[in-house]
Formats: C-alpha cells, structure tokens, sequence
C-alpha cells in the first residue's frame, strides 16, 4: 500500500507560478480523482508526482521514501496519457516490453507479465500490430497495460479517456474501476475535467482552481456538502441554482432573505455561527427543488422543458432568477405554465457571499 | 429552354459528377506542356550533342537527332579527357566527391539530429539562445566565413585535406539541418517522450529506440538536401579540399576550361551530365522512398 503525500508543493513556469504551497495526502490503495477545469493545474500536479517536471518548492513522498529529487523511473509509478502516447514504431509488445527491457528485467518474467496485463485487458490477440492498426479504446488498454507491466504501486492517469467516443469512454470507466477492485493495493490517482467520470470513480475526489485544491473529499460530500461556492458551481449539470441574499435571524428562527424570497432555513445544518445580516448565496441542485401545488412558497414560470430521457430538465422563471427543475423522465406538464415550487431547508447549501465558503 | 435542361437535370442527377473539359483546364495543361518542354530542351540538346562526333556537331544544327550514334565521348569524358597536365577524365572527380559526400552527410545528419532532439525535448537552459545562435549562422553569408576558416584549418592542420573538406560541409550543413529536426520534433507529442522517461529510457535510449525510428521521413529530405547541396557544391571544395581531393564539379570546370586545340563540345556535354547524374538519381529514387516513408509513417497516435 503505497501512501502518497505532497507536503507545500510549488511548481512555476518561468515567471507563472502554477501551484503554490499545495498540500495533499493519499493513503495507499485509494482511487483519488483530482477534478477542476481545464488550465488549473492537475497535469501539472501529475507530472510532479511522477518526476516529469522540476518543482521549485515542497517534497515528494511515496510509500514513505522521498522521492522529490528522484528520476520517474525510480519512484514506483506508472502512467498513462490522454493522447496515450504509444510509440508508433513498436509493436504493442514492443510497446508494453520496452520499460522492463529498459530495466534490465529478465526475458522469461517480461513475458510473464505482458501475458498477465495482456489478458486482464484483453489485447492478447493485438500483440504483433503496431499503434496506427488499432482503435481507439484499444490504443487506451495498451497504454494502460504498458503501466501495469511496471508492476507498481502508485498509477497515475492524466485524463486517460478525453479522447474517446462517449460509448467507449463508459466501457473503459467501468473497466478502470474494476481494475483497481483487482488490484486493491495500488494507489491510483486520476486527472480528469469530467464530473461524472470522478463521481464514479474516486474514494475520493480533490477539486482544483487555480492551482488550488478546493476541497478534497468523499464524492457524495462533495456532491452534496460542496465546501464552497467554486465546488458547488463546478459540481453537477445542470448547474446547482443560485440567489443572492442574506441570513437573518427573526424571533430565534433563522431564515434566509432576498427581494424576492424569505426562505425558511429549518432543517439547514449550518456548519458553523452565523451573524444575524451575513450577506449569503443560496444554492439548491435541480433535483432538489420541489413542485409542490398546495404549500409551494414561489410561483415558477415554465420556460423551457428538456426531456432527456431518463429525467427531464425545466427551467422556469422565478424568484427573479432561472431555475432549473430536474424531474421524473416521464413527467407530464402538458399546458402547466405556472408551477408551485418550494426550496426544502435540509437540501439547501448556503454560503458566505464574501469568501465563498461554507455556512 | 435553358430551363427545360436545367429541369432535366435535377431530375437526372446521381452517381459522380460527369467530367467536362472546361477552356481553363485546356490551357492549364499547355501552359504545363510549355514550361516542361521548356526546361527540357536544354537537357534534350545536351544529350543528343554527347552522342554526335564532332564533325557533326559543327554543322550547327543542335536540335537534329545524332546522324550516326558514338559513345566515344562519354568514354573520353569518364575517363581520358584532360585537366591541365593529367588526362584521367572526370573519374578521379567522382569518386573524391563520393568520399567528401558519403562521410559529410553522415555526419551533419547525425549531429543535427541529436541537436533537434536536445533543442526540443530537453530543453537545458539557454537552448532558446543557442538554437537562435545556429539560425542565425543560415543566414551568414559564405564570403564572410571563408578566410578565418581558412586561416582556423591551416591553424589545426586540416587546410587541404580530405577530413578538413568533410568537417567545413558539416558546419556549415549544421543551421538547416537542426531546423528541420528540431521542427519535426516539436511536431511529436511531448508525452510520448515523458512516457519513455517514465519507462525509464535515458537520452540516448529515448533518441535511438523512440525518437530516430520515427524521424524517418525527415531523415530522407535530410539525405536528399545534403547529398545534392554536398555534390553541386564547387566553392567549398575548390577552397578547401586539396588538389588530391577535388570534387567532380571543380573537375568538370576544369574540363570544360582547358582550351588545348579544338573545344570538345560533345565531351563537355557528357561531363556535365555524369557530373548532375548524381543528384538527378538521388531525387528519382528517394523521392519515391520520401512518400513511401511519409505514408509508412503514419506517426499520429
Ligand atoms: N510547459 C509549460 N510552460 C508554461 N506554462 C505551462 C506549461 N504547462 C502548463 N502550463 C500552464 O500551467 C497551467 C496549468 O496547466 P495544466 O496543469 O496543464 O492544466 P490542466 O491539466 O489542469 O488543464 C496552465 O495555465 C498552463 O498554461
Ligand atoms: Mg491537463
């Protein structure tokens, strides 16, 4: 089991400092996605981890060695890229061959393990073609196999799916999971840009913006206890619902109030004190909001209905703002042009509209 | 009625388009046409004069077909026509051109190769600065060089040798050569290259087992580039290769300009064409390896 711990990581290109002072500690065996969009600095956190950039502050350690200034080769990892970076003069063998080979490692235990990664991925049978005479997602369990072969502790994937199909990049998502089920005492640690992708496969999920880790957490925390407004946005599509606002304190009841709402917060689990006129944003998910024809507190006019199949998106007009509804797949609103929604007080999140954290 | 046909049409229309000859096409062609023959006809009355006697070439018409075929010339081209004093045609030419050509561009390949590679893979401090450096030294002009670099080989006791010639192509091969590599490596993706570190590859391991395996495209313009710039070049070998080592083109100047007795055209017509034979075959055959290796190549992954 192989700990990997980052302790006040500084990364800079020439003048543009990238990370600074970023702290993070992966326990061995745990599938840890790091999430944020494009540009914010997960390759980059991923190249150091694996050696393949100088960093200019912090250490390095995995599986309790300090592997700071130490070659990518020596540190026990393996990789895998998004634009899979096969080496298209060698075959698939001399592909997934080539780093033992590197290493000195002896004939008869390179084929043993090429047979072995080849077979839990399946390109047993595309061993003598080279990478230009495969597809896409076999290009991908080539990449994946030529980590494997490493027989390492620590795997590290930067956006390994990116370049796939959607129908593909479903199939290889379940297969990576069941891989690391497999493979229980390796660390995986995964940068993608696509939410569903970390939701479903993390332990644990470490949002990033802006060379900063938002916050890094549990996925149905994350979800549903997003720690600040960033994760809150970035999390979930459509986007979670927000108003702008204040809490106010009202005969020992605590309520949250805008031009157009006074929203009752029974049932919110503040995370900490709040002062009586704290500016605030509330956010509620699309799912979360509720029609509710007798006891709806706010009228919503129906704008625009999306089915999706499996659910339905509406967005309406209403509290002053656009509001999405996700509901049943097979809801009817027929002519319902106005709907009753309410807000439930234990689904809300609420935030400082200052700093952005938490309430 | 136009609409009636153009009705026809619409209807009518399936499968490929129906190819017409348009005037543009038709003038295109013989504009093409033209300015082959044009380029040709030089070639053609050289060939064709190589083949006369000289009694036939004085009657003066260059563009008739040989009245009687002799190969004579071409031997005497090869292999006894004079320069000054010895009489050993162009064939001592030849092969000292093969020996300054063959070494040279081996070795300006090899070394642009490494620099491409180490300009835009490992990128040391300063390689910005350096890599302008060498791009600058493409633009020098020649005449600028040539005196301190003749004085530096006589310092270092190359000046007129056979190593000497081969060291001055190579330097100055070197600015065009890197830029090639250097581009065509910047074109691979850089993960491919951190994949081979992570695999634990070195260097060299990463430049002969991943790198070169793909750079056979750009190798081959690199061959056919220094061979032809190598095997034309006069000025470089009438400076600095010896008297033992003169290439073919300062052999066939020589040939051409000694004026002993009547000037023989069909022997200088025949020197001329062996000397250009050279270049004319490396572009025949590596063109087609060119595109067979382009489309081998198939680099993208
Ligand atoms: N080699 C580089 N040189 C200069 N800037 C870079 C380099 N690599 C990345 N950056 C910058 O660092 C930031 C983070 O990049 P990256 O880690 O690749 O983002 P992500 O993988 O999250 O999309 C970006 O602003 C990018 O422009
Ligand atoms: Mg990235």
């Amino acid at each position: 089991m192989a700990q990997v711990k980052i302790n006040k990581l500084g990364v800079s290109f020439g003048a543009l400092q990238v990370l600074s002072d970023l702290d993070i500690e992966i326990e061995g065996g745990e599938f840890v996605v790091l999430l944020g969009p494009s540009g914010c600095g997960k390759s980059t956190l991923l190249n150091a981890i694996a050696g393949l950039l100088d960093v200019s502050d912090g250490q390095i350690w995995i599986d309790g060695r300090n592997v700071t200034w130490e070659e990518p080769k020596d540190r026990g990892i393996g990789m895998v890229f998004q634009s899979y970076a096969l080496y298209p003069r060698m075959t698939v063998e001399g592909n997934l061959s080539f780093g033992l080979k590197m290493a000195r490692v002896p004939k008869a235990e390179i084929a043993r393990r090429i047979n072995a990664a080849a077979e839990l991925l399946h390109i047993d049978k595309l061993m003598k073609r080279r990478p230009s005479e495969l597809s896409g997602g076999q290009r991908q369990r080539v990449a994946i196999g030529r980590a494997l072969v490493r027989d390492v502790r620590v795997y590290l994937f930067d956006e390994p799916l990116s370049n796939l199909d959607a129908a593909l990049r479903t199939e290889l998502r379940v297969e990576l999971k069941r891989l690391h089920q497999e493979l229980s005492n390796s660390t995986m640690i995964y940068v993608t840009h696509d939410q569903v992708e970390a939701l479903t496969l993390a332990d644990r999920i470490a949002v990033m913006h802006g060379g900063i880790i938002q916050q890094f957490d549990k996925p149905r925390n994350i979800y549903h206890r997003p720690g600040n407004l960033f994760v809150a946005g970035f999390v979930g599509s459509p986007k979670m619902n927000f108003l702008d606002g204040r809490i106010e304190e009202r005969s020992g009841e605590r309520a949250f109030v805008s031009d157009e709402v006074t929203q009752p917060l029974n049932g919110y689990a503040f995370a900490g004190n709040v002062r009586s006129g704290t500016p605030a944003k509330l956010g509620i998910r699309p799912e979360h909001v509720r029609i509710d024809p007798d006891q709806g507190m706010y009228d919503a006019d129906v704008e625009l209905v999306e089915p999706m199949g499996a659910e339905t998106v509406v967005w309406c007009n209403a509290v002053g703002h656009t509001i999405s509804l996700r509901l049943e797949g097979d809801v009817a609103l027929e002519g319902q042009k106005r709907l009753r929604i309410s807000f439930p007080g234990e689904r809300l999140n609420l935030f400082d509209a200052a700093s952005g954290v938490r309430l | 009625m136009t609409a009636v046909v153009a009705q026809d049409e619409f209807f009518a229309a399936a499968g490929p388009r129906p190819r017409r000859v348009s005037a543009a096409r038709i003038g295109v062609y013989c504009f093409l046409i033209g300015a082959a023959l044009f380029f040709a006809l030089p070639l053609y009355v050289m060939v064709v004069t190589s083949l006369k006697d000289l009694g036939e070439i004085r009657l003066g018409n260059i563009f008739n077909w040989p009245a009687e075929l002799t190969f004579e010339p071409w031997i005497a081209a090869w292999s006894s026509a004079c320069t000054g004093r010895t009489c050993e045609g162009i064939r001592p030419g030849f092969f000292n051109s093969i020996k300054i050509t063959v070494p040279s561009v081996i070795l300006s390949i090899i070394i642009a190769a490494i620099n491409g590679y180490a300009l835009s893979f490992w990128r040391f401090r300063g390689a910005n600065f350096f890599f302008g450096l060498l791009i600058f030294g493409a633009f020098v002009p020649y005449q600028v060089v040539i005196y301190p670099l003749i004085i530096f080989m006589r310092e270092v006791g190359l000046f007129a040798t056979l190593p000497g010639i081969i060291i001055v192509h190579t330097i100055f091969g070197m600015p065009i050569l890197t830029l090639l590599y250097r581009n065509y490596f910047s074109s691979l993706p850089e993960e491919l290259f951190k994949a081979a570190r992570v695999d634990g590859a070195g260097f060299w391991a990463i430049f002969f087992r991943v790198v070169m395996p793909m750079a056979v495209p750009i190798s081959i313009v690199a061959v056919i580039l220094q061979v032809t710039g190598i095997w034309n070049d006069f000025l470089f070998g009438l400076v600095f290769a010896g008297r033992d080592n003169m290439p073919m083109t300062v052999q066939l100047n020589n040939i051409v300009a000694t004026t002993t007795g009547t000037r023989a055209y069909n022997v200088n017509m025949s020197a001329t064409i062996l000397t250009a034979a050279v270049p004319l075959a490396v572009y025949f055959i590596s063109g087609r390896w060119f595109v067979r290796g382009i489309a081998a190549g198939a680099v993208k992954g």
